[in-house]
């Protein structure tokens, strides 16, 4: 059985802008699995958002494939701005559903679904009556979940879903999703620059340097374990508020990300990084490792390489 | 001798029919680093604007903001004026929309110190901006000198912003969210230049900001507000340790942690915030209080503390019957 609903293909997409081309997504392959989740991490401007406008149809990408079973809906992180502001709720929730069928108006069986889909979300049948701007952040975040469910698909994609919302509304939220997924058995694509909510959610995690993958593998494993670099000042970066006064020996990351213009000829974190050797300027490292795990830096490379032959 | 420190005693700040600020009460003393944490609506930047004297007119302010014994609430705009950027300095969210994106950074830099610190000398002024962005940790400041803001990237400009406000050697810096916009390893960055030069100062910080986590790393004490109000303070390793009120409990229960098994329910606070038009007779928490009890609703709990010496103001407080044992 096919064990995958989604899955790129070496993906790439640069936008040309007054000042050049922009490459925002240069290499990109990922699979997910039925029923998991998988979580892009990475800072702003690494083509996290492009990469899933990609995924699920927004924008055509300049190379590589996507092949998806279904069309796959999406919820963004602005929860007051990813909906019509003169549809109530239920309308909102319902508007797939009318599109499909090339409907206008809503019937009984609209009502019932709306009704339904608020219940598997946390909202009261009261709140299908409301707009948008009487919602709070939570609520509105919960009608666009609501909304993607529409449809009942198989797979999701968050886009930063919980960065906009109170700690106390995010909870609920990563409650919900945890819920749903159980309850539906959903695959979830989720963006995400919280290392806390990535780790919290996800099963699978890919991190995203300036367009490229530069390690992925399972949360436990690349979160506890982290072997790129960028992924080690990732994690020491992360702040916490149940070891904040332990002494961590922490990596501090240099300076800021590269020119998007450019296109360096080496690796892409190599002027950030405190391992970088002669290779890294002049040869852009691949993904390597075990299927499950894999990273793409030379230094690491030899080391996999070491153990292997310890092993052999 | 001046001993530069800030006071606010029963801060309410009151528009038309909603009181956003209610009893504020919170003290930071020289070359501390004092916290305000609370979520959207809690009132804490309202109280960094009220400090500062830039709230719109139409607010109706009460109690006492005394910065070394003088009231600012009672001070005229052109002392105010004085006092802003001299005494106390701010920055903000958004690096971006605090920079004007038509002059270069050296302008705006220049300007501070020409009208600030009323240095005639173009070159000195020249000499002493170039220090300052030196200071912030911004590589190659003579090239930046000229640059516009939107060649900077966000952090890269809350360094400048940075820059902008320690030109008025500030006593007090108050840094509302600034690191909200940032990128997590920007964000680590900024805070460590601010616990930086605040240590090299002797500067006091005011630090507001949404994210426990972040006051964590920076703060030596905290204050956590709830719907313009205080309801906890302390310094910061105890307020994590034993949090007293059930607010500050749930709210750091509601982060995920490392510790906590993945995908386990994470603890949240049911219902939401009381609206600031809402006229409440009790605990201002009472609503979504697991701990609620009849008292609760029917009497203000006060402040529960511990007392310094010399009468300073408490160290630990809780607004919360169950924290009684501080007396």
């Amino acid at each position: 059985m096919n064990d995958e609903v989604l899955s790129a293909e070496s993906l790439a997409k640069s936008y040309r802008t007054a000042g050049g081309s922009v490459h925002s997504v240069r290499d990109v392959s990922l699979k997910l699995k039925r029923g998991k989740t998988l979580a892009i991490i990475g800072e702003s401007g690494c083509g996290k958002s492009t990469l899933a406008r990609m995924l699920v149809g927004l924008e055509q990408p300049d190379r590589g494939k996507v092949s998806r079973a279904t069309l796959i809906p999406m919820v963004f992180q602005d929860s007051l701005g990813s909906l019509h502001p003169r549809r109530t709720a239920k309308r909102l929730i319902v508007d797939p559903v009318l599109i499909r069928d090339g409907k206008i108006r809503m019937t009984r069986d609209h009502d019932v679904l709306s009704i339904r889909l608020a219940k598997a979300v946390g909202l009261s049948e009261e709140h299908l009556e409301h707009f948008p701007h009487e919602l709070s952040g939570g609520q509105r975040q919960r009608v666009n979940i609501a909304r993607a469910l529409a449809l009942d698909p198989a797979v999701i994609l968050l886009d930063e879903p919980v960065s906009a919302l109170d700690v106390s509304i995010q909870a609920q939220i990563l409650n919900l999703l945890v819920e749903l997924q159980e309850a539906r058995g959903l695959s979830i694509i989720f963006i995400s620059h919280d290392l806390s909510v990535v780790r919290h959610l996800a099963h699978d995690v890919q991190v995203l340097y300036f367009g490229s993958v530069v390690e992925e593998g399972t949360v436990a494993e690349v979160l506890t374990a982290p072997q790129h670099p960028y992924t080690r000042s990732l994690i020491s970066s992360e702040l916490s508020v149940v070891d904040f006064d332990k002494h961590i020996s922490r990596v501090q990351i240099r300076g800021e990300p590269p020119s998007p213009f450019k296109i360096q000829s080496g690796c892409s974190y190599v002027d950030r990084c405190d391992q970088a050797e002669v290779q890294c300027k002049s040869a852009v490292p691949k993904l390597q490792g075990e299927p499950s795990r894999r990273v793409a830096c030379f230094p690491e490379h030899r080391k996999q390489s070491q153990r292997a032959g310890v092993r052999a | 001798m001046s001993s530069d420190r800030l006071e606010i005693r029963n801060l309410s700040i009151q528009f038309s029919m909603s009181r956003p600020v209610r009893d504020v009460e919170l003290s930071v003393s020289r070359g501390t680093a004092v916290g305000i944490v609370g979520e959207s609506g809690s009132g804490k930047s309202l109280t960094a604007m009220a400090i500062m004297g830039l709230l719109p007119a139409q607010a109706k302010v009460s109690g006492e903001i005394l910065w070394n014994g003088r009231n600012l609430l009672h001070e005229n705009a052109l002392d105010m004026r004085e006092l802003r950027g001299r005494d106390i300095a701010m920055i903000f969210q958004d690096p971006m929309s605090s920079l004007n994106p038509s002059f270069t950074i050296g302008f705006q830099i220049d300007e501070v110190l020409r009208f600030r610190l009323g240095m005639r000398d173009a070159r000195a002024r020249r000499e002493r901006g170039i220090q300052l962005l030196n200071e912030v940790g911004i590589s190659s400041p003579e090239e930046r000198w000229s640059a516009f803001p939107h060649s900077l990237s966000g952090g890269m400009s809350q360094r400048v912003c940075i820059a902008m406000a320690l030109a008025g050697e500030p006593k007090l810096l108050i840094a509302d969210e600034p690191t909200t916009a940032l990128d997590v390893t920007i964000q680590f960055q900024i805070l460590d230049l601010l616990a930086q030069l605040k240590k090299q100062r002797s500067m006091s910080l005011l630090f507001v900001t949404h994210d426990l986590a972040v006051a964590a790393k920076i703060c030596d004490q905290i204050s956590v507000f709830y719907a313009g109000r205080t309801v906890e303070g302390n310094l910061t390793r105890g307020l994590f340790a034993h949090p007293r009120h059930p607010y500050t409990e749930a709210l750091i229960g509601a982060r995920p942690n490392p510790s906590q098994l993945a995908r386990t329910r994470l603890r949240f606070i049911g219902g939401s915030v009381p609206r600031s038009t809402d006229k409440i007779s009790g605990c201002i928490f009472a609503s979504r209080c697991e701990k609620v009890f009849d008292r609760c609703r029917g009497e203000v709990p006060p402040r529960y503390g511990v007392s310094g010496r010399n009468g300073t103001p408490d160290i630990a407080f809780a607004s919360c019957f169950l924290a009684d044992d501080l007396k």
